[in-house]
């Protein structure tokens, strides 16, 4: 290669005025710090000496930087010292890089003229062959046979002739570009292979292949670029994707490697979709990341395949891999035009960001989704998302930013959007969610009522209006709210609904109120409202219990039941009605009646054996702790067997019955019973701690058992035991369990902790008792 | 690592535009061909998918919970085509790389400057 070396300028010291600017300079320069010193010495460039001072800090960064900037300062730079040759030779070469022949090969001209850098010579020649393919090398100044025999290959190839001899070639390489032999050789090979890929030679593959000892890395990647094109035309497609993966990592500037990356990428991406390689797809579609939006029908394969694998990581659970796949998948929809609305991404993506409980991108990703929301909601009917999908993902956005710690994030963002868009209300409906969600109660109130001012009457402000007004105890104007809105929608199914619900719950407030004329009137209207509700009638049929009306009682728990499509909790209410009315012919017909349609299941009988021994059996007697410490407690009256609790018992046994072999649901019946009857609690947890004697979850369940029939030290030793199983098995929470209900269990307060915590659990206070156990 | 979701439409073999009709005959289909006596958790799973789309508000929630196929595009595009042939840019960047323009390190070219 060309070394240009040209003698080191010599600049004499200076004297004079501004010595010390000049030396700042100078300091600025020798640091690298050229920016400063071309400002300290440009007003002073009057000097013979600070001006070729000047020429080479503009030399020095011109050479130093790759932006546009560079040209100016090499053009400076030759302006201030036009007889250096070597500034000259680099504008020259930055004319060149940047396509600029003509301009090039002026400066290469007075280079070669100048007596410059010997490779001006041959750049003179390449740039002239660059602009005239076909253009008589030997007329230039400066050619010598040398020359034109390196760029010969060149000149044959892009005019489509045959290439000359190799030997020549070799020979000039090293008198020319200063290469080796090994290396000369190397390129020889790689201008024949070249000519063969040109004339689609099948013998092109090998000859590429056996380039070892290019002489710098460009000549090296396009080796390979073309080594995976003589592979793509003898139809080896995996060598060439290969290749072109490779070299696309390395050099992507190369011409047409970009294009056939994406076609090779492409072909193995269908075949693997349609083998079924929906894993290797997706990985494939994730490394071809950086193609970007080359080729529409490629990108879409890439969504697809990207999309497919993120749903198989989904479904096994891999929920981190999943959003990496959908982010990408995302990001390429957004690249090309027309794949179609990023709706389905953005929702997948804010899904796995919630499995992954990271907050913020997820509401990041559901407010992204409600972007992708048509203004016109004629035009949404085809996409499947009713305006109630919509309102769901609005409270998701609030939601998910609450969680992320931000809710005032919501607020924010719908503040903002309301502020460009005032008059669209569905907006500001979501500002009040997100009022609401950040405890902003009366802004959410006031922007509901803003609405109502713009639009009376909007269906969704006036449920809200309704929801707050209720919440706020003004029962009777909610009432009203939700009515006027029925009234003015009376297509709306819905909000009949919503206004059914409400009632229900306010005849709930009248009752505890003892208002049970407004009760009644109430749930009458709710029952017009929504005939098809099986809780309406039951709810109607509790009151027409209190009003002593039974007959009527009766009706309305026909039609209950009717309407209960045996719904285990339907069920379960009438059951109760009858119990509370002491019928206990009536609640086995209940029974009776559900078994004749199919066999109740496990926990439907296990949730009405439990609620008729719970209702029926007096209330432990809870005497304050200090009573307790005071005098020991004495041992509770025998417990009373009823119609109620054999009716029970008969139905827990057919509970367990359905699985007698599980240990976790037999400790259940078992807790069922704990407070309100331990001698009958005791045989169930007996049975769970016999199923599975491994399980030290088990053995706790029986002690409390044996601790709550005053067989104290059994429980201890069965607690220890469970302590120690517990030890054995790495369940380091048991163990704390079990030995801090063993150090509990002798204490006078135990029992009385124990009965006023089931307690809480009887009326769902504490339904985590047994999943803390198990 | 969470757990993988469950698609109720799934479990009850119904598509998700299914009408309310036909999730409850398709509901009591199941449960008529697995029993709970017989299959206990089975019919648990039946149940909780039944009772997450019977309900309109559930069923919004279960819908949006669900994840969402990309749609196959109803468009025949064009797929990428591979250029096998020789670039002339390329033979240029060839001759380019014996040459001078190829060099970064241009330090023997520096002027020693004394002021």
């Amino acid at each position: 290669m060309p070394k240009g070396r040209l003698p080191p300028s010599q600049f004499a010291p200076s004297s004079g005025a501004s010595l010390d600017t000049r030396q700042r300079g100078l300091r600025a320069f020798q640091a690298g710090r050229f920016d400063e010193a071309i400002t300290l010495w440009t007003p002073l460039a009057a000097d013979a000496r600070v001006q070729a001072a000047l020429a080479e800090a503009y030399f020095r960064r011109g050479l130093a930087t790759r932006d546009a900037r560079a040209l100016a300062d090499l053009r400076a730079a030759v302006g201030l010292a036009p007889a250096e040759q070597r500034y000259r030779y680099q504008l020259g070469m930055r004319l060149h890089r940047q396509g600029e022949l003509a301009e090039a090969t002026a400066c290469y001209r007075e280079v070669v003229a100048g007596g410059g850098p010997r490779g001006a010579a041959l750049l003179l020649a390449l740039a002239t062959l660059e602009a005239s393919p076909r253009a008589d090398l030997a007329a230039l100044p400066g050619s010598t046979p040398d020359i034109r025999a390196v760029l010969a290959p060149a000149q044959a190839l892009l005019t489509a002739k045959p290439l000359p001899p190799t030997a020549e070639l070799v020979a000039a390489l090293r008198r020319v570009c200063g290469l080796n032999p090994p290396e000369a050789q190397a390129v020889a090979s790689l201008w024949s292979g070249l000519a063969q890929v040109a004339a689609s030679d099948s013998a092109a593959a090998t000859t590429l292949e056996e380039l070892r000892r290019l002489p710098n890395l460009r000549l090296t990647v396009i080796g390979r670029a073309y080594r995976g094109v003589a592979a793509a035309q003898a139809g080896d497609q995996a060598t060439a994707l290969r290749l072109w993966q490779d070299v696309a990592k390395r050099n992507p500037e190369i011409v047409a490697v970009a294009a056939n990356l994406a076609a090779a990428t492409h072909a193995r991406l269908a075949a693997l979709r349609e083998s079924g390689a929906t894993a290797e797809a997706a990985e494939l579609a994730l490394q071809s990341h950086a193609l970007g939006a080359l080729n529409p029908a490629f990108s879409e394969l890439r969504v697809q395949a990207l999309d497919g694998g993120a749903q198989l990581a989904a479904t096994s659970g891999d929920w981190t891999r999943a959003a990496l796949l959908w982010e990408s998948a995302r990001q390429l929809v957004g690249e090309t035009a027309g794949l179609g609305s990023p709706r389905p991404l953005l929702h997948n993506l804010a899904l796995a960001y919630e499995a992954l409980e990271q907050w913020e991108p997820a509401a990041e990703s559901w407010r992204a989704m409600l972007r992708t929301r048509p203004r016109k909601q004629a035009a949404d009917t085809g996409e499947g998302l009713s305006p109630a999908h919509w309102a769901w993902v609005r409270k998701r956005v609030v939601e998910c930013y609450k969680l992320a710690g931000r809710p005032d994030e919501a607020v924010t963002i719908f503040r903002q959007m309301v502020k460009a868009e005032p008059n669209d209300l569905e907006l500001r409906l979501q500002l009040a969610d997100a009022l609401l969600a950040n405890e902003q109660l009366q802004a959410a109130q006031n922007e509901v009522q803003r609405i109502l001012q713009i639009d009376g009457s909007y269906a969704e402000a006036q449920l809200r209006n309704a929801a707050m007004l209720s919440t706020q105890g003004y029962l009777a104007a909610a009432e009203g709210q939700l009515r006027q809105a029925v009234a003015q929608h009376p297509e709306r199914e819905d909000l009949r609904r919503h206004l059914a619900r409400m009632l229900q719950s306010h005849a709930d407030s009248y009752m505890d109120q003892r208002n049970i004329a407004t009760a009644l009137k109430v749930l009458e209207e709710a029952q017009q409202l929504d005939p098809e509700s099986p809780q309406i009638p039951l709810d109607l049929a509790r009151i027409s219990f209190d009003y002593g009306h039974d007959e009527r009682a009766r009706a309305f728990l026909e039609r209950a039941t009717a309407l209960a499509d045996n719904d285990p909790t339907i069920m379960a209410g009438v059951f109760r009605c009858w119990l509370i009315e002491e019928q206990v012919d009536e609640a086995r017909a209940v029974v009776a009646g559900m078994e004749a349609g199919r066999t109740p299941s496990a926990d439907t009988y296990l949730a009405l054996g439990a609620v008729a021994i719970l209702e029926t059996t007096p209330p432990p007697k809870l005497p304050g702790p200090f009573a307790a410490l005071m005098q020991p407690e004495p041992p509770p009256p025998p417990a009373v067997d009823t119609v109620w609790t054999k009716l029970g018992r008969e139905l827990l046994d057919k509970a367990i019955a359905q699985r007698p072999d599980d240990a976790k649901f037999v400790a259940t019946v078992a807790m069922n019973l704990m407070a309100p009857r331990p001698d009958l609690a005791l045989p169930y947890a007996e049975q769970s701690a016999k199923l599975a004697p491994d399980q030290p979850q088990a053995l706790i369940v029986r002690a409390l058992a044996l601790a709550l029939n005053d067989r104290i030290r059994e429980a201890k030793d069965q607690l220890g035991r469970a302590a120690a199983l517990a030890r054995r098995l790495k369940l380091p929470l048991i163990v704390q369990e079990a030995e801090s209900m063993r150090r509990e269990i002798s204490s006078p307060l135990f029992r009385v902790l124990y009965q006023s915590r089931a307690f809480m659990r009887a009326t769902g206070m504490d339904d985590d008792l047994l999943d803390d156990l198990f | 690592m969470p757990e993988p979701l469950q698609d109720p439409y799934a479990t009850l073999g119904l598509p998700r535009d299914a009408t309310a009709a036909q999730i409850k005959q398709g509901y009591f289909a199941l449960v008529r061909a697995h029993p709970p006596e017989r299959e206990p958790e089975l019919f648990k799973r039946i149940r909780a998918a039944y009772e997450r789309l019977r309900d309109p508000e559930q069923r919004i929630e279960a819908d949006l919970r669900l994840l969402q196929p990309w749609p196959a595009s109803p468009r025949k595009r064009r797929p990428p085509a591979a250029e096998l042939a020789l670039h002339p840019a390329d033979v240029i960047a060839v001759a380019r790389a014996l040459s001078d323009l190829e060099r970064s390190d241009w330090r023997e070219q520096f002027g020693k400057v004394t002021l």
